[in-house]
């Protein structure tokens, strides 16, 4: 196995890693959970 | 012991070893210099080390050739070094400096060892291969010729190579301008070379060198990231592609099945429908109880206003842990609006929304909604009333896995096989553009007309 497969296979190893980490704590950088502050500006349909 | 001594115990005594060739020493007729001719018996020609003078030593009667008086270039393997190469020691006795007809010049280095023969070392300043002249012709397949159960491409066709510089001892009558006419093949890492001349068609088989290995055998300072790639250089993203594609769809295939496993909530913990109106009334509702088990867990939480209609309704979540006072916030906004213009009607916006809570610890919460329903008025339409059905439907669910992590996921993970398949992309290019032949397979697919 050269440096390069090596070094990515790390890189998927961490990242699955990560993963399973946030799935344990059910965590995600997307969650709407904590934007406690309520939408501002302009109401109504931004069509056209 | 004796040979005698071992028959007598009924072993065979080893065979003598093949004699290992004489150094032959004589005078060069062109300029009196002192010859060591390193495989007499073979060596049928020498270019005098010092005039550069070419002789015929085939015989007792040294024969000068070519008389010349030229300036003796300085090599980077001097004559007579010795290296171990893939394990046999080979000693350098014969140099040529060659080129196509003037132009994209080469060197080549003969070496000996009496009990393997002769090989190559070839080198154009980029790399370095070990050529072994074949003993029988490859097969011919498909796209060009077949060795070994290995197809090499053709890469220089018709190229007209002559002898411009010669040093040392060689096993045939060498002299400059010498010319033949030469093919080459390639595969990664191997180039087969068919040299022709009105007597004689040869083959010979270079494999490409590492630069850790011409370093250890013959001192030699091997180029460093040689640009454009040599025609038989392996590109170096090949194998990342090929082990690391693997190593990626098992992960990922592991990452969905994780996903599945975890992701799916079940029955949902609670459903309540709510009382809505388009007044701008802020309402507060508290639901629960709501019990979640797991340590940790994302809490979804989905609102549906199936009558929504050119409106919106403001929705501020609070899931109040009933033993802390913990609370975990969230904002949606359900909205839905329809019109028409110049284009025809339109809509816009949804009747459902669903926030997502992340790392909600194990407990009993209630749902502390604050809620306001507040409508919008289509002027181009003044008849067109705002409505919401007058209900909100709230549903509160529970999973662990987020979609959009898996999705991260996937991007850093293929986000590196990306980036080789394009450095990969970037070297075939360079090296078939060295080509006789051009751009092929995906080097052509992935060529732009600005390339071309």
């Amino acid at each position: 196995m050269d440096r390069r497969t090596f070094l990515y296979g790390l890189w998927s190893l961490a990242t699955a890693g990560l993963f399973v980490t946030s799935t344990i704590y059910a965590y995600s950088p997307f969650a709407d959970g904590g934007r406690v502050a309520p939408r501002a500006g302009v109401y109504g349909p931004t069509h056209k | 012991m004796t040979d005698g001594g071992l028959q007598e115990m009924g072993i065979e005594a080893p065979p003598p070893p093949p004699p290992a060739p004489a150094i032959r020493a004589l005078s060069c007729p062109g300029c009196g210099g002192s010859i060591s001719v390193r495989a007499a018996g073979y060596t049928v020609t020498v270019a005098c080390q010092y005039c550069g003078s070419i002789l015929d030593v085939a015989n007792p009667e040294v024969r000068l050739l070519t008389e010349y008086h030229l300036a003796i270039q300085e090599l980077e393997i001097p004559l007579g070094t010795r290296g171990t190469l893939r394990g046999i020691e080979w000693e350098v006795i014969g140099y040529l400096s060659r080129s196509e007809r003037g132009s994209y010049p080469w060197e080549e280095y003969l070496l000996f060892n009496p009990y393997q023969g002769y090989r190559w070392l070839v080198t154009n300043g980029r790399g370095w291969s070990f050529g072994e002249m074949l003993t029988r012709a490859p097969d011919w397949g498909h796209h060009g010729p077949r060795l070994d159960g290995h197809d090499y491409a053709p890469f220089f066709v018709d190229g007209q190579a002559q002898v411009d510089y010669v040093l040392g001892e060689f096993y045939w009558r060498v002299a400059v301008g010498e010319e033949v006419s030469t093919d080459d093949y390639v595969r990664p890492g191997y180039m087969l070379s068919r040299e022709a001349n009105e007597q004689e068609v040869s083959w010979t088989l270079s494999t490409l060198l590492d630069g850790d290995e011409i370093r250890r055998a013959f001192g030699v300072r091997p180029p460093s990231n040689p640009w454009p790639p040599l025609p038989h250089q392996p590109s170096p993203y090949r194998d990342v592609m090929r082990k690391g594609g693997k190593i990626g769809l098992a992960v990922l295939a592991f990452l969905l099945l994780l996903t599945m496993v975890m992701g799916s909530g079940g029955q949902p913990l609670l459903t309540e429908t709510l009382p809505v109106d388009l007044a701008g009334t802020t309402r507060t509702a508290t639901l629960g109880p709501i019990t979640v088990t797991r340590p940790y867990q994302l809490v979804a939480i989905r609102a549906q206003v199936p009558g929504l209609e050119n409106g919106w309704i403001d929705l501020d979540y609070a899931l109040v842990d009933r033993a802390t006072q913990a609370s975990y916030q969230a904002y949606g906004a359900a909205e839905r609006y329809s019109g028409r213009d110049s284009d025809g009607d339109w809509t816009e916006g949804s009747r459902r929304k669903t926030v997502k809570l992340a790392s909600v610890p194990a407990g009993t919460y209630d749902l502390v909604i604050d809620y306001a329903g507040n409508g919008w008025r289509d002027f181009s339409r003044p008849y067109a009333n705002s409505q919401t059905g007058g209900s909100v439907i709230i549903e509160v669910s529970r999973a662990a896995a987020f979609p959009s992590n898996l999705i991260l996921a996937v991007i850093l993970i293929l986000a590196p096989l990306v980036y080789f398949f394009f450095r990969h992309l970037s070297f075939e290019q360079a090296r078939q553009d060295e080509s006789d032949i051009g751009r092929t397979g995906l080097a052509k697919l992935f060529t732009s007309e600005d390339d071309d």
